[in-house]
């Protein structure tokens, strides 16, 4: 058990194509698997972070207050922390609002051109952050890994490192786009 | 004594929601209300971009299904070239969207939803994951992974990628397809198609271990909607859009999707960032309606493919009308995907789909387009207006899992008043509140990018009242 | 997130938060609705008024329903941290609810025409304390000729209305108020 590396893994604002090709490891995901325990996971059903997590990736830009106390949490909680994918390196597509600013977005999504109830939802939501931001503005990042999103190559290159007990080299395996 | 119980966040889904429940003295559910946390802004940010950049922003909707939005996408910049775009590019863009079809569907049953369906909804909660499937039921985990890995293998193949791929482009596609590529394809399709059957074998077995869930899962009557062809089967990439109620009769037979603003209203709930989509003729919420795989096949005649029809009509026979409970949803996308399966034999296996004219070019003929297809989660729509040089003025998404969203909120209420009761709060019980919006396959990242509708005026008025200017956009 | 207080045994992480607060140190919350009875759907606050009675009996949330509001009121924002105003609204499709977050107005009221924003900006001004919450419900008017019934779209928006103050006081009040 004290061999089994923890790992979590978070989305913030993104569009979970980074999971998505996490997932794209296809069988050596159920391979790693006997060297990890998945302990938080949009895919397993624990509801609070843990204590202590080993490797955790996190897919993303920082874009609401609820992210921003995540991510904090998550900075706090994990002895590795990695930004993987473009979102959560630069922003990416998630920053383009930032071209505008949350409230013009607001208004057009739900007061303009609304049929029925224009208002701007504000019970159990979180606010937007006036810009959204890359996950390293934000806490210290331990490993970047670019992509939209990284290859499961990529991904799987950089989990047998982590899990391995080393940080990765990523010369060569890995690019933004 | 009244309390709130929250679920957060809902697990084993894409995206980010929460579940209020709310209890009164007598610990009986009052409420139930489903929060999507999250909003991305994409029409707003798209304005003033070149139309055909928008397939490949716009797949950035969603790393699930981006495939779905790069067809929807194209399709309007088709509209705006003013194209019809060739025969074998059309069948090609219909082979990469049923791949995605099956790839999403077998996400959804396999990887987020199996854990319940196999281990229970009252399994211990770390057990609940597909890594812990993969131990406890080795080869069920292993269809789980194939299926998932044939439908984006033949993306990969078609398209060059799996994930955010550029094949799909305003015209057509970006580059033939090869013979060998096309066998490549082929030849995954018998496993595949053998990993569902053996799938519908176990999954109808475990029916009857459901029977309370399928009682009180989001089971009661709406409207359906979904994309048919002029046979009235289901069809995914281009058609008509139909609408039923939940005896079984037409309510609109034929729309065409490029009218959708006629008959698709729109409302917001401050509970929510995702909206309210509704049928315009009955109103809010009585115009509720549910779109994606269950819908698809209470819409369809039959299925014009032969293992997929003979499932179909297994499926159909537990009901003279519409399936109501939204616990069908998971046969539903299991029945399509072998459907998907065939269906891309089909298509391969004509001729004309190895033909090297797959890409009509033009410029900006027109300055607005709709585009709508059959994403996995049901209809989707992509609107844009463009200026006379091709820059977005403005765009509009509705997204398959926003249709489902009075739906769900209904569901969720239903399903937390027959499960959660005062003190007993055990955790599987509020694993099933969360396991009926599974069986929707919400795609919340997909949901939320923003809307805008129609032409704005902005009145900018001096503190005294009078009007300093007056912006016009649309 | 304030600390949640877990008050039946239950498998840690994994659950469900249950949140209760103590009740002894909030005042109340305060429904402040306003309508003319006689004037068809311009009597809707009135009636959510009503319903809510029924609904929330608890001592926790003060009800006071009136024609119009007026300058005294601003004592009973003044004691409370959470206010909720509910109304008619010409300008909305019949039925349509809406609910918006508001701030105290920041120009001085016209005493003859009070709305929500500028009885806040008179209970900061006059009573030094303006509530942490503040929202507006408001239900789109039909008809508002005279008569003593609501139209059809309007009564069916009561029920609604009244789940909706029960989430507001459920988020920003924790356990019913």
């Amino acid at each position: 058990m004290s061999d089994l590396k923890t790992l979590a893994t978070v989305w913030l604002d993104g569009c979970s194509g980074c999971h998505m090709s996490l997932l794209d490891m296809d069988q050596r995901l159920i391979e790693l698997s006997s060297r990890f325990r998945l302990v938080y996971s949009p895919l397993v059903d624990r509801k609070t972070f843990p204590d202590q997590v080993d490797v955790t990736l996190v897919e993303g830009a920082v874009a609401s207050e609820e992210d921003l106390k995540k991510i904090r949490k998550i900075r706090e909680h994990s002895r590795i922390l990695v930004s993987l994918g473009d979102c959560a390196l630069t922003g990416n597509v998630s920053a383009m609002r930032n071209m505008v600013g949350p409230l013009p977005v607001l208004q057009r999504v739900y007061e303009e051109n609304v049929d029925l109830q224009k208002q701007v939802p504000t019970i159990g939501v979180p606010a937007l952050l006036d810009r959204v931001r890359p996950v390293h503005e934000v806490v210290p990042v331990d490993v970047f890994v670019p992509g939209c999103p990284p290859s499961a190559d990529t991904i799987y290159a950089v989990l047998s490192e982590l899990l391995a007990g080393h940080l990765p080299t990523l010369g060569g395996i890995a690019h933004f786009g | 004594m009244p309390r709130t119980l929250v679920i957060d966040p809902v697990t084993r889904l894409e995206g980010h929601g929460k579940i209020t429940l709310q209890l009164d003295d007598a610990g009986i559910v009052q409420d139930a209300t489903f929060h999507v946390t999250q909003l991305r802004g994409f029409e707003k940010f798209c304005e003033g971009r070149p139309f055909y950049e928008m397939p490949n922003i716009t797949a950035r909707v969603c790393g699930i299904c981006p495939v779905s939005h790069l067809i929807a996408s194209s399709k309007a910049c088709d509209a705006i070239l003013a194209v019809r775009i060739p025969p074998a590019a059309a069948n090609l863009r219909r082979v990469l969207n049923l791949a995605q079809l099956i790839q999403s569907h077998a996400l959804s049953f396999f990887y987020l939803s199996s854990p319940d369906l196999l281990l229970g909804m009252d399994a211990p909660a770390d057990e609940r994951s597909i890594l812990h499937v993969a131990h406890t039921h080795p080869s069920i985990g292993a269809d789980g992974v194939a299926l998932r890995q044939f439908g984006q293998r033949v993306i990969e193949l078609l398209a060059g990628r799996r994930i955010h791929p550029g094949w799909t482009v305003p015209g057509g596609v970006n580059e033939p397809l090869s013979l060998e590529k096309r066998d490549a394809i082929l030849a995954l399709i018998p496993p595949a198609i053998a990993a569902i059957q053996r799938t519908l074998i176990w999954f109808r077995e475990s029916l009857e271990k459901f029977t309370a869930e399928i009682e009180v899962f989001a089971n009661f009557p709406t409207l359906f909607m979904g994309m048919i062809d002029d046979r009235g089967l289901a069809e995914y990439y281009d058609g008509a859009l139909r609408v039923i109620d939940s005896e079984g009769n037409i309510i609109a037979g034929e729309l065409d999707p490029a009218n959708y603003a006629d008959f698709i209203g729109e409302a917001v709930e401050p509970f929510t960032y995702m909206k309210f989509p509704y049928y315009r003729p009955l109103g809010y919420p009585g115009g509720t309606y549910r779109v994606g795989p269950l819908a698809r096949l209470n819409l369809a005649g039959r299925c014009d493919t032969p293992l997929a029809d003979r499932e179909w009509r297994e499926f159909r026979a537990m009901s003279p009308r519409p399936l109501l409970s939204s616990f069908h949803y998971h046969y539903a996308r299991l029945i399509e995907m072998v459907h998907a399966a065939e269906k891309i034999e089909v298509l391969l296996g004509d001729p004309g789909i190895l033909d090297k004219h797959v890409r009509a070019t033009a410029s900006v003929n027109n300055q607005e387009g709709v585009g709508v297809a059959e994403a996995p989660r049901g209809t989707l729509i992509h609107h844009y207006k463009v200026d006379e040089n091709g820059l977005i003025r403005w765009a509009n998404l509705i997204i398959a899992t926003g249709h489902n969203n009075a739906a769900m909120n209904r569901g969720i209420l239903q399903t937390a008043r027959h499960y959660v009761h005062g003190d007993n709060v055990a955790e599987g019980m509020l694993n099933r509140v969360e396991a009926v919006v599974r069986t929707f396959d919400p795609c919340l990242s997909c949901s939320t990018h923003a809307m805008g509708r129609m032409p704005l005026t902005v009145e900018l008025r001096a503190p005294d009242g009078s009007l300093m200017r007056e912006i016009r956009r649309g | 997130m304030d600390a949640w207080k877990i008050t039946t045994p239950l498998p840690p992480a994994s659950m469900a938060s249950i949140r209760r607060e103590s009740r002894a140190a909030k005042p109340p919350a305060l429904l402040l609705a306003c309508g003319n009875s006689m004037r068809e759907d311009d009597g809707v606050g009135l009636r959510i008024a009503e319903a809510v009675q029924h609904l929330f009996p608890d001592s926790r949330l003060r009800i006071v329903a009136a024609q119009q509001f007026t300058p005294e009121m601003a004592g009973d924002l003044a004691a409370t941290d959470l206010v909720i105003f509910v109304d008619a609204s010409a300008g909305d499709e019949p039925g349509g609810i809406r609910i918006r977050s508001l701030a105290a107005c920041a120009e001085s009221p016209d005493s003859h025409r009070l709305d929500p924003p500028a009885l806040l900006a008179m209970a900061g001004k006059l009573c030094g304390h303006t509530p942490a919450h503040a929202f507006a419900l408001t239900v789109g008017a039909g008809h508002l000729g005279y008569g003593a019934e609501l139209t059809g779209p309007v009564r069916q928006a009561i029920p609604r209305a009244c789940r909706l103050i029960g989430n507001l006081l459920h988020a920003f009040r924790g356990s019913q108020a």
